[in-house]
C-alpha cells in the first residue's frame, strides 16, 4: 500500500468542522491551523451564545484558552492575518436541520466543501436525554443530512469506542448496525422513536403550571430533568449500554450507517481522551469526564478503588487523537478510507485499571510529600494510598456508610449519665458525621457511573485501520507506542490533572492566557456574523 | 610497549555512603501499596535483619539476594517512585566528602575510577551527579516479570565475594593491571576485592575487615563519624 501522504490529502481543500470549542476539536483545529498550512479554507461552526455572535466566542477562545499560546508565539502579530484568511466563522446550531445555517452561505459551502468533520458531542455520563439525543443523534444526522446536500463533501463522525456496550474481549472496526450492546436484535429507528414518545409522554404529565414560579417551579423541572434521566438510563441499561452518552452515541452510528449508505463517512471512535504528550504542548487537558474525577478521588481519604485488576483502562493521550483523526480525513479525502478507525491503546501499549490506580496513588504520594499543607497530607495522607480491588473490603464505601450511620445514630441519642455539655457536644459530632456520610454520595454515585469501565467490563479495542495505513510524513504517524505510561502519567498527566482539570472539578477557574498581541478579524467574511444580526438561539 | 591502566575501585557502600541494601531494601518493604502488605514485610525485614548482619560478614552477595527478596511483587513503577523519594530522604545528604576526596585523588594519579555498588540501579540512577566524575558503575539489578519484581537480583550480584571475580574478569577485558590498581572497600564480604589489588585500602571497616586489615598489614582510613 502506498504511504498517504497527509499534506498532498490536505493541499487546498475546504473543511467544516462541528465542534470545535470542544477539547478535541480545538485540539484540531490548532493541528490543522499548525501544520497543515496547505488547507484552503476552514469553516468553523460556532453557535452565537449570551449575546455573543460566533465569531465573538471564536476570537474570545484564540485570546484565552491556553491552546492557541504555541500559534500566537508561531505568528505573533501575523496571527489575525493568517487566522482570519484561513478560518470562516459559519454561525450554526447542531440540531438544526442544515445546522440553521443562513441560506447565501449554506449555497457557497454546498459548493466548496470537501470534508465535514463531526466533533460535536455532549460527553457528559448522564445528562438530561433530551440533550444528549438532540446533540448526539440529532446532530449526528443533520450533520449526514448536510453532507448529502452538498456537492462533494464527505463526513467524517466522530464517536467512541464506548459504544461497543456489553460486547467483551476484543472489540473489531464496524457497526453492528441491528445489534445492541447487549448483543439483542435492536432497531435504532424503533428505539429513536421510543424514547422519544417516552420523553414527551413524561414532560407531558409533568407540565408546568402558569402559576408556578420561582422555586416551586426549580423543583418541578428538576424533578423532571430527574425523571428523564431515570428513563435515558434505564433504556441505555436495557439495550446494554453503560449510558445515556453511549446509548446515544451508538444510536447515531446505527442510524447513520443504516439510513446514510448514500454518501461518504468514516466514524472515527477514540477511548477516554486526556493530556497531551506533546501537542500542542506537554500535558493540555480540559476534559473532565475522563479520568479526572477518578484520579482527583484517588487523592483523597478513599483507599479502595473498585475495580478488575488486569483490565485494560484505555486512555489515549489527546495528541495521539488528533494525530488519528488527520489520517482517517486525509483516508476520506483521498477515497482509500475504512469504514470505522477505533483510536484506543488497549491494543497495542496497554495500560491496565491497576497500574492506572497505582501510578495515581503514587503521584499523589509524591505531590503531598512535598507540597501537602500539614504534616497529616505529608505524613500519613500521603502515604495512605489508594489500591485496586475487586470485592469489598474494610475501607470499602459500604463499610464507610454504615459505620457512619451508626456512628450518628449513637452520638445523636447519648447516654442521659452524660453531662449536658458531653452530650450537646455528641450532638455536634453527630452532625458533623451525618454531614461526612453525605459526602459519600457523589462519591458513590460517581463510582456507579464508572463502574462499567473499571470493573464490570473487559474490552480491548482494535486499532487496525490506523496501525495499517502507513503516512509519509513523519510529523503526522500515529504511534501509541511512542511514549512511557510511567513517564506520561507522574510527569505530565497527573500534573496536567492538577493543573487544568482538578480545579473544574472543585468549581474553581483555571488559568486563562492573555496574548502580548491580542487576535482580531482583520477580513470581513471571516467574521461575516460580526456584521450581520441574527435570531439568538439556545 | 604501550604501559597497562591501573584503576581505584571503590565499594560505594561504606567508602563513599554510609547506608547499604538491607537500608534500600527496608525503604521498599515498608512502603508497599496495601497495609497489609506494609507490614508483612516490615516483619520480615525484622527477622531477616540479625540474619543479614551475621551472613553480611561472610556471604554478603547472598545477604544482598536476601535484603531484595523484600522487593518481590512490587510494581516497577513503585520501585522507581520509592527509590527517587529513597534518594530524597535518605541517600541525599549521606555522601561522604572524603570518599570524595579519595575519588578525586585516585583521578589525579591517572586511575581509571571504577564505582561497584550493592545498591540497586533505580536508587543509583538518582545519586550519579552526586558522586562526581567516575568511569564506571556496576551495580545490582532487580528482575522483572510483567512489570513486577521477581525479588530476585541479575547476576551477577554485586557486593561480597562476586565483587573479587568481577573485577579480575573486568581487569583482563579491559586490560587493567591489577598489581598496580587500588581498591576502597569497607566490608568483611569484600575480602576478595581488596586482595585482588595490588594496593587495598580498608575505609571506615566493619568488625571483620578491621581484623583482616590488621592482619594483613593493609592500611586503615576512618572517617564515616
Amino acid at each position: 500500500m502506498e504511504p498517504l501522504s497527509i499534506r498532498d490529502a490536505f493541499a487546498g481543500r475546504h473543511v467544516f468542522l462541528t465542534g470545535a470549542s470542544g477539547f478535541l476539536g480545538k485540539v484540531w483545529l490548532v493541528q490543522l491551523l499548525d501544520l497543515l498550512p496547505e488547507i484552503e479554507r476552514i469553516y468553523v461552526l460556532v453557535r452565537p451564545k449570551s449575546g455573543a455572535t460566533g465569531a465573538a466566542r471564536l476570537a474570545d477562545l484564540i485570546n484565552h484558552s491556553p491552546i492557541f499560546e504555541p500559534l500566537h508565539n508561531k505568528h505573533g502579530e501575523g496571527l489575525s492575518d493568517y487566522i482570519s484568511g484561513k478560518v470562516e466563522v459559519v454561525e450554526g446550531v447542531l440540531q438544526e436541520a442544515n445546522f440553521g445555517i443562513r441560506e447565501d452561505t449554506l449555497t457557497r459551502l454546498r459548493a466548496n466543501l470537501d470534508l465535514v468533520v463531526n466533533c460535536a458531542g455532549l460527553t457528559e455520563f448522564n445528562p438530561d436525554p433530551r440533550l444528549s439525543l438532540s446533540t448526539n443523534v440529532e446532530g449526528a444526522v443533520n450533520g449526514a443530512n448536510f453532507v448529502r446536500s452538498c456537492e462533494k463533501a464527505k463526513l467524517v463522525h466522530i464517536s467512541t469506542c464506548y459504544v461497543v456496550g456489553k460486547t467483551q474481549g476484543r472489540i473489531k472496526e464496524f457497526v453492528p448496525v441491528t445489534v445492541a450492546g447487549s448483543k439483542d436484535h435492536y432497531d435504532p429507528d424503533q428505539e429513536y422513536e421510543y424514547i422519544q414518545k417516552a420523553i414527551a409522554d413524561i414532560c407531558e404529565s409533568k407540565e408546568f403550571s402558569e402559576e408556578l414560579s420561582g422555586k416551586r417551579a426549580r423543583i418541578r423541572a428538576m424533578r423532571l430533568r430527574r425523571e428523564l434521566i431515570n428513563l435515558g438510563t434505564e433504556r441505555a441499561e436495557h439495550w446494554g449500554w453503560p449510558n445515556i452518552y453511549t446509548y446515544c452515541k451508538a444510536m447515531a452510528e446505527r442510524l447513520l450507517t443504516k439510513h446514510h449508505s448514500d454518501i461518504t463517512f468514516t466514524i472515527f471512535r477514540p477511548a477516554i481522551v486526556e493530556s497531551a504528550i506533546s501537542y500542542p504542548f506537554p500535558g493540555w487537558n480540559e476534559g473532565i469526564d475522563g479520568s479526572g474525577p477518578l484520579a482527583c478521588l484517588l487523592g483523597t481519604w478513599f483507599r479502595d478503588f473498585p475495580s478488575r485488576p488486569g483490565n485494560p483502562f484505555d486512555i489515549i493521550p489527546v495528541d495521539l487523537v488528533v494525530a488519528g483523526m488527520t489520517i482517517a480525513s486525509a483516508a476520506i479525502l483521498k477515497d482509500c478510507h475504512r469504514p470505522v478507525y477505533q483510536c484506543g491503546t488497549s491494543d497495542l501499549n496497554r495500560l491496565t485499571i491497576d497500574r492506572g490506580c497505582e501510578l495515581t496513588a503514587l503521584e499523589h504520594r509524591r505531590y503531598y510529600r512535598k507540597n501537602g499543607d500539614s504534616w497529616v497530607e505529608r505524613f500519613i495522607l500521603a502515604r495512605w494510598e489508594a489500591y485496586s480491588t475487586e470485592e469489598e473490603t474494610l475501607f470499602g464505601l459500604d463499610n464507610l456508610r454504615s459505620l457512619t450511620k451508626s456512628i450518628t445514630s449513637m452520638l445523636r441519642s447519648p447516654p442521659s449519665w452524660l453531662s449536658k455539655s458531653l452530650q450537646d457536644k455528641s450532638k455536634d459530632w453527630a452532625h458533623k458525621f451525618e454531614k461526612g456520610n453525605r459526602k459519600l454520595k457523589p462519591i458513590e454515585k460517581m463510582m456507579e457511573a464508572y463502574r462499567p469501565f473499571t470493573l464490570e467490563n473487559r474490552w480491548i479495542f482494535e486499532t487496525r485501520s490506523l496501525a495499517e495505513t502507513p503516512i509519509a510524513e513523519e510529523e503526522f504517524r500515529w504511534d501509541p507506542n511512542s511514549f512511557c505510561w510511567r513517564e506520561w502519567w507522574l510527569n505530565t498527566h497527573m500534573p496536567a490533572l492538577r493543573k487544568w482539570c482538578f480545579p473544574r472539578i472543585e468549581g474553581k477557574q483555571t488559568e486563562r492566557y492573555s496574548p502580548v498581541h491580542k487576535f482580531h478579524w482583520t477580513q470581513a467574511e471571516s467574521a461575516d456574523s460580526d456584521l450581520v444580526t441574527r435570531k439568538k438561539v439556545g | 610497549m604501550s604501559e597497562k591502566k591501573t584503576a581505584a575501585f571503590f565499594r560505594v557502600e561504606g567508602t563513599l555512603i554510609k547506608r547499604g541494601a538491607l537500608s534500600v531494601s527496608a525503604y521498599f518493604a515498608t512502603n508497599a501499596q496495601k497495609f497489609s502488605d506494609r507490614l508483612f514485610r516490615l516483619g520480615a525485614m525484622a527477622v531477616a535483619a540479625p540474619v543479614y548482619s551475621i551472613l553480611g560478614q561472610s556471604d554478603r552477595g547472598l545477604a544482598n539476594r536476601m535484603a531484595y527478596f523484600s522487593c518481590r511483587h512490587l510494581s516497577e513503577d513503585r520501585i522507581f517512585v520509592l527509590a527517587e523519594e529513597y534518594y530524597d530522604t535518605m541517600l541525599k545528604d549521606s555522601v561522604l566528602d572524603r570518599g570524595l576526596e579519595l575519588m578525586k585523588r585516585a583521578r589525579k594519579e591517572g586511575h581509571r575510577i571504577v564505582l561497584i555498588s550493592e545498591t540497586i540501579s533505580e536508587v543509583l540512577e538518582h545519586l550519579k551527579d552526586d558522586l562526581g566524575s567516575y568511569d564506571e558503575l556496576v551495580c545490582n539489578r532487580l528482575e522483572y516479570r510483567n512489570g513486577k519484581a521477581t525479588g530476585k537480583l541479575v547476576d551477577p550480584v554485586m557486593g561480597g565475594h562476586e565483587c573479587g571475580r568481577w573485577i579480575k574478569e573486568y581487569a583482563s577485558k579491559e586490560g587493567i593491571d591489577l598489581a598496580n590498581s587500588v581498591a576502597y572497600a569497607a566490608h568483611g564480604g569484600d575480602l576478595l576485592l581488596l586482595a585482588s589489588v595490588g594496593h587495598p585500602c580498608a575505609t571506615n571497616p566493619d568488625f571483620a575487615l578491621r581484623r583482616a586489615a590488621r592482619e594483613v598489614d593493609w592500611p586503615v582510613v576512618e572517617y564515616c563519624a
